[in-house]
């Protein structure tokens, strides 16, 4: 039997002004898995803050949780943030119901001193809540047996509805009565979304479900409810946010109740490390120094590997030059493709591969170590000024190891002027196919220059 | 009781979210991490290419 299982992380991609995160996938990722003899389709879904938003990301994301079909959603949240990623749980569970909320970094959180009371907060949320650290073994298993309940319905999670003001309340009953209640979607959900009247959301359910709806009885419709919320001080602007402080109203209150702080000041290590590499005096410079620091490992360390390859491929062409001569072919055949081809691609491979094979892992632990977002942080102003964002600032470290790599990162910006710009001038960037030829001519035009007498 | 704009609150001061009144694109991003009115902040970082401004 194949369960199909949707994986949702939740931590974002990037930020511009508050605290880290660091999700990595922008799209889909699939993988499957055995457990207890059965096949489980696993995908994983953009890191996101929230489904209401409008960057790619989350319209990827949202659209899988409505219309992928799936049989169960886990929701990962961070054991150490969890107010804040409450609202991802509530508004998944507006969509569907099958959701199991897993409680990731459990093992950070307890260095903090923060304990999450899972029991409590399974039986306020209605739905099984796993704890896991991401990195044993032993707790990913008990999700999977979880997951593999919920898909077979051994569990049946109730989750709990967010109530919202008396009069959306109102409003959305209004909006429910004229969805057909033939669409596989969760009604009360689509209510709310039309009440935003998000076209997006419209022309994806018609796109997913092959159907066409009647965009005026909803257009009315909603117009009605503005009318009416407006008489009770509303405005239709003001809706989405209502909306957000309900669920952060529910979501503040499961906290007080299910998380206890041993200490009041556990994030005060993190914090001093933020302040020193975001203040006035080192910030800037850091930042400069480890660029320089993984540049010139990248460029001094590969000379070795260059060498060493290039003597190698040099060694085979000789026996190739020899194995031609041998078999006496012509010597347009041989320039052809020994001289051309073999000699060509041998300087390529030994010239530019062990720059990358070099830089990228060292951007892997960059990024790996938090220290990315800093840099957006402290480099977002200037972007600012350049009508940018200071996402762009990620895209860019991204372009130093390849402008194509740099160019699809491009997606985490979600304004499409700002992306353009960052498509566009992330040829600027030197990437590191470009660096042997550059310093090449740098040395050859430039380094004369400054010759020792 | 005074109101400040975020730029004008001091670092490490706590104060009360009254209103959004910004951007669009900004809005959605403070409504998603659940910053709504009555909720609680506390400004911790500056970023520092905002000194050079007074350059």
């Amino acid at each position: 039997m194949l369960g199909k299982v949707l994986y949702l992380i939740i931590l974002p991609v990037c930020i511009s002004i508050l605290v880290i995160g660091h999700g990595k996938t922008v799209a889909n990722a699939f993988g499957t898995c055995l457990h207890k003899s059965q096949t489980l389709l696993l995908v994983d879904l953009p890191g996101t803050y929230s489904l209401m938003s409008n960057s790619v990301e989350e319209e990827i994301a949202r659209d899988y949780i409505c219309f992928g079909n799936s049989d169960c959603t886990i929701v990962v949240v961070d054991a150490t943030c969890l107010e804040r990623n409450l609202n991802l749980v509530f508004q998944t569970m507006e969509i569907t119901k099958q959701v199991i909320v897993c409680v990731n970094l459990l093992d950070e959180a307890k260095k903090k001193g923060i304990f999450v009371d899972l029991k409590k907060l399974e039986s306020l949320l209605g739905v099984p809540v796993v704890g896991t650290i991401a990195r044993k073994r032993k707790t990913l298993s008990k999700l999977l047996d979880t997951v593999c309940d919920v898909c077979s319905h051994k569990i049946r999670p109730i989750p709990k509805t967010v109530i919202y003001a008396p009069i959306i309340e109102d409003v959305i009953l209004k909006m429910q009565n004229v969805i057909p209640s033939t669409l596989p979607i969760d009604s009360r959900w689509l209510a709310l979304r039309l009440l935003d009247y998000n076209e997006k959301i419209i022309s994806a359910v018609e796109k997913h479900l092959s159907i066409s709806l009647n965009k005026d009885v909803f257009q009315k419709v909603r117009l009605e409810s503005i009318a009416i919320l407006e008489q009770n001080s509303i405005l239709a602007s003001e809706l989405k946010e209502k909306i957000v402080s309900s669920i952060m109203f529910y979501a503040e209150n499961i906290c007080k109740n299910v998380i206890h702080y041993s200490k009041s000041n556990y994030s005060q290590s993190d914090r001093r490390i933020d302040r020193i590499l975001t203040s006035k005096m080192f910030g800037f410079p850091i930042m400069l120094l480890l660029l320089a620091v993984v540049f010139w490992i990248t460029i001094i360390g590969a000379n070795y590997p260059s060498q060493f390859l290039s003597n190698i491929f040099g060694m085979i062409e000789e026996k190739l030059l020899f194995i031609f001569n041998y078999i006496h072919s012509p010597s347009w055949l041989t320039g052809i493709l020994v001289s051309g081809m073999y000699k060509t691609l041998g300087w390529v491979v030994a010239v530019m591969l062990p720059p990358m094979a070099i830089f990228f892992p060292l951007f892997t632990v960059l990024e790996d170590s938090g220290y990315l977002p800093r840099i957006a942080f402290n480099l977002d102003n200037f972007f600012r000024k350049c009508c940018t964002t200071g996402k762009q600032a990620l895209t860019m470290c991204m372009g130093f190891g390849c402008n194509a790599a740099g160019v699809i990162g491009c997606r985490i910006i979600n304004s499409p002027r700002e992306r353009l710009i960052a498509i566009l001038t992330n040829t600027f960037i030197p990437c590191n196919g470009r660096f042997p030829f550059l310093i090449t001519i740098a040395s050859i035009f430039f380094g004369s220059l400054f010759v020792r007498y | 009781m005074k109101s400040f704009t975020l730029n004008q609150l001091p670092i490490n001061q706590e104060a009360v979210i009254f209103s959004l009144n910004c951007h669009d694109e900004i809005r959605r991003r403070l409504l998603d991490l659940g910053l709504v009115y009555q909720t609680k902040i506390t400004p911790i970082l500056i970023s520092p290419s905002r000194w050079f401004n007074c350059l």
